[in-house]
């Protein structure tokens, strides 16, 4: 089906995180939240293949408890924020006047603060939880797609395709749906793997400052902060989570690279 | 016997501008006069032709006529209804009537979407059901001599002269009563250009059609079109039988473009003083009067005061906008 | 004609194969021709026939992929184009042998004015000053016709019409004074009556340069009004060559008939 392998390699590495984190409870050799001072920053070994952290719980068990958080918050987050900034930056792009006014000056007054400064303030109002937190960040992360998509169609709409389209008395929400949007996807699923990436990240860092996750449970990014503060006496606390981190968004981007040729007929032959 | 011609297409008095926008506040600083009062009937089952150099506004008359854009004044009456802003219905109803062939057939089709898909949706939205969909995009792929196999491909597997039947397609399957084609050939090999108009011709009978072909060959124009209109800088500045487009034309602007014409003959090689001088003036600043004033060799006083209205000359259905034939 | 002197430019076997997807095809087969000085010769055909390759060829300008072989003789003047340095290459291109195409929009560099990108085809090859240059190219942008050209000399290609960028373009290779100059389809993207004025141009520029041009184009009516002599190609040969007066009076070619029968508007 995908011509490239490497998309099937992406698909694996996710579909193995995916059962790990499914599976969390069964494979974990310990529970992830018990906290063992004496073994503290412990380095790998034979039983634990991963070390221990600060509090001297098992690294493996928290990686695989934490691929629950950071997997729902970092797939849920992008999906629906990449939904919400597709559909805006269509219609921005397609109708232009005033809606593109309007939505392009929101656009870029939530680009002029910090995105984290933001993200903390609005969970400061709805209260800290980590559902507060994907809303936050959902509030947040269309912003991207919707400048991305808008200069897109604007660049698409003019094509005599388009305007073939356009006369053939389709509706304007199938335009952009059928015609406009399958022409433009490759650069948005670019823009989504990106994106994952950094939603897990700030997920970490807001439940660091405590709006997120209680502290103490596991989350990668919460385990790679934890462990930035001792990178250098205990390495293994942060290369961990980092390195799943990476396999993750590196994953989706083999995936999205797949998809994007999938989708092109140009590239795809049977 | 009724001899008042047929109208299928009436245009009174389209007016195009283009504000141009500046400053912070998006204030109108000045606009592009593209069309300038277009007056102009379009006969049932004709071919009328359109030429003009590029920028004198062929492509947003074309616009218009399909509805794309609306005029800044004036109204356009189809079938003997004025059209209105199209919205929901009558969009659809309006585009089963009017479709469009566009010039480049490398963008005119989505490349995302199978020949099968792309002629298909035209009718799909219509409510065909699935079966009838196949077998009338089967139909009418042999109507402009393409093979079935085609169905399950996608654009980018085709020529430019295989695209540009499958664009025809798309527009004929509807069976609309106006064809607009903007340069429906020039992106194509001379051999094919042949081929393919007369392929439009062909299909212009049997599907009862009537073609407003928009293009700068004037040679094409003359063979093909029943009537020819000429126009520059968002006027019709002469109309005309097509058969008398190339030796009867009068105003000086339709002498000097088809002067331009390359005689396709090495001993008849033109003399330097034939060729107009100049380009098409800026549609922001329209020079005053007659907008040909600037380039017309035959140039009287009044040209730059005030605008030569078209009007009837002598000869039959020959229209001219030029104070010269007062003289 | 001298016939002791050896021509200015002269193509010999020249076959060019392209390869895509691990297919050969053979794009050009044993091509040959002649240029003598201040002669125009037309290339004539159908798009995929190979005139732009074959003009391209000639200064080197094809890329590889898609370019898998080259093969033959290309002399200009007894250096071997095909055969030398990327240095005698370089002070070849643009001096010697100009090239101008169909898109000015594309060829000509959008950030910089028409007149940075003249003055610096002018120093790239010569060695003078930047008043000299800037002298030079006004009177090129008066050669090619561009009114009041010193204020057109601060112009972006985008502020210019189609017709004034094509001219631009003519003007900036003329800039060193070469004795050949490829025209690529160099009308074929302007109004009938801005190609007129430009085939002037070229007409101008035969008489008092005495420069000698290879005019490539589909349209065998531009051709006509320009050309001493003619080569028609197809799917990568030449099928007939030679004289243009003689060719379109009496073709020897099926093909080369139907192309000039087209031309009436048959």
């Amino acid at each position: 089906m995908f011509r490239n392998k490497w998309t099937y390699a992406g698909l694996i590495i996710i579909l193995f995180f995916i059962v790990t984190a499914l599976t969390a409870p069964w494979i974990a050799p310990e529970d992830p939240y018990e906290i063992n001072l004496v073994l503290q920053l412990a380095p790998p070994d034979a039983d634990h293949i991963m070390g221990r952290d600060n509090n001297g719980s098992d690294i493996l068990s928290r990686l695989l408890y934490g691929a629950r958080i950071s997997l729902v918050v970092g797939l849920s987050v992008v999906t629906i924020s990449g939904i919400i900034g597709i559909l805006l930056g269509l219609v921005s792009g397609y109708y232009g006047g005033w809606v593109d006014l309007i939505l392009m000056r929101i656009v870029d007054i939530l680009l002029a603060f910090p995105g984290l400064l933001l993200a903390i303030a609005l969970v400061a109002v709805l209260g800290p939880s980590l559902t507060n937190v994907v809303i936050a960040l959902i509030a947040l992360g269309w912003v991207p797609f919707a400048r991305l998509v808008r200069g897109q169609v604007i660049s698409v709409k003019e094509r005599n395709y388009i305007l073939a389209a356009r006369t053939s008395g389709q509706s304007d929400l199938r335009v952009m749906i059928i015609h406009i949007l399958p022409n433009i996807i490759s650069v948005v699923i670019v823009q989504a793997t990106f994106n994952l990436a950094g939603v897990i990240i700030s997920e970490s860092s807001l439940s660091f400052l405590g709006l997120g996750a209680p502290p103490g449970t596991p989350s990668w990014g919460a385990m790679l902060s934890e462990g930035k503060q001792v990178i250098l006496d205990a390495p293994h606390v942060s290369i961990f989570p980092g390195l799943a981190i990476m396999l993750v968004v590196l994953a989706f981007n083999f995936v999205g690279d797949g998809l994007r040729d999938k989708l092109d007929p140009k590239t795809d032959r049977k | 016997m009724n001899t008042q011609p047929d109208i299928l297409c009436k245009l009174n008095g389209i007016v195009k501008h283009y504000p141009i926008l500046g400053g912070v506040l998006k204030r109108e600083t000045g606009k592009v006069s593209v069309l300038n009062g277009i007056d102009y009937e379009i006969e049932r089952g004709s071919i009328t032709g359109l030429v003009g150099e590029s920028g004198c506004g062929k492509s947003t008359l074309a616009k218009l006529l399909l509805k794309l854009e609306d005029p800044t004044a004036g109204e356009m009456i189809f079938d003997g209804r004025v059209v209105k802003k199209l919205s929901g219905s009558n969009r659809k109803q309006f585009y089963r009537q009017v479709q469009m062939v566009f010039q480049d057939p490398y963008s005119s089709l989505n490349p995302r979407m199978k020949i099968k898909n792309i002629i298909g949706e035209m009718i799909r939205i219509q409510g065909v059901g699935w079966e009838e969909e196949v077998d009338r995009v089967r139909s009418i792929l042999r109507q402009v001599e393409l093979d079935s196999d085609v169905l399950e491909r996608y654009p980018h597997e085709f020529s430019g002269g295989q695209r540009q039947r499958i664009a025809i397609a798309r527009a004929l399957i509807v069976r609309p009563k106006l064809l607009i084609a903007d340069e429906p050939v020039s992106a194509l090999d001379l051999s094919l250009q042949a081929k393919t108009l007369t392929l439009l011709k062909g299909l212009k009978e049997q599907f009862d059609l009537t073609i407003f072909l928009i293009s700068h060959d004037l040679k094409k124009v003359a063979k093909f079109c029943d009537r020819v209109a000429v126009m520059y800088l968002g006027r019709i500045v002469e109309s005309m039988p097509g058969d008398r487009l190339l030796n009867h034309a009068e105003h000086p602007y339709t002498r000097a473009l088809i002067n331009s014409i390359p005689s396709g003959d090495p001993s008849k090689r033109k003399a330097r003083n034939k060729v107009i001088k100049g380009e098409v003036p800026s549609p922001i600043n329209l020079p005053s009067g007659c907008a040909f004033h600037s380039r017309c060799e035959k140039r009287l006083p009044k040209c730059d005061k005030s605008i030569p209205q078209l009007k009837q000359t002598s000869e039959a259905d020959h229209q001219l906008a030029c104070f010269l034939m007062d003289e | 004609m001298n016939l002791n002197r050896s021509p200015l430019l002269q193509v010999i076997d020249l076959n060019v194969d392209f390869k895509s997807e691990g297919k050969t095809t053979a794009i050009l087969k044993e091509i040959s021709f002649v240029l003598e000085k201040g002669e125009t010769l037309g290339i004539v055909g159908e798009s995929g026939s190979g005139k732009t390759i074959t003009v391209q060829s000639i200064l080197n300008l094809i890329p590889t992929p898609p370019l898998s072989g080259i093969s033959g003789k290309i002399l200009f003047k007894d250096t071997d184009l095909l055969n030398c340095s990327q240095t005698q290459l370089r002070s070849i291109r643009g001096k010697e042998i100009a090239y101008i195409f169909q898109e000015p929009m594309t060829a000509l560099n959008p950030v910089l004015s028409i007149g940075d990108q003249i003055m610096e085809m002018i120093r790239t090859h010569e060695s003078t000053g930047r008043k000299s240059a800037f002298q030079k190219a006004v009177s090129l942008l008066e050669e090619v016709g561009i009114p009041s050209p010193e204020q057109r000399m601060k112009n972006f290609p985008h502020e210019l019409s189609g017709g004034m960028r094509q001219r631009a373009m003519i003007a900036m290779a003329l800039s060193c004074n070469p004795e050949i100059l490829l025209a690529d389809e160099p009308t074929t993207a302007l109004d009938v009556t801005i190609q007129a004025q430009v085939l002037e141009l070229f007409k101008e520029l035969k008489q008092t340069r005495g420069t000698s041009i290879i005019f490539v184009t589909h349209d065998l009516g531009v051709i006509a009004e320009i050309a001493d002599k003619l080569m028609v190609l197809r799917q990568g040969m030449i099928i007939e060559e030679g004289p243009l007066d003689q060719i379109f009076k009496s073709p020897q070619q099926e093909y080369t008939r139907e192309l000039i029968s087209l031309l009436g508007g048959e």
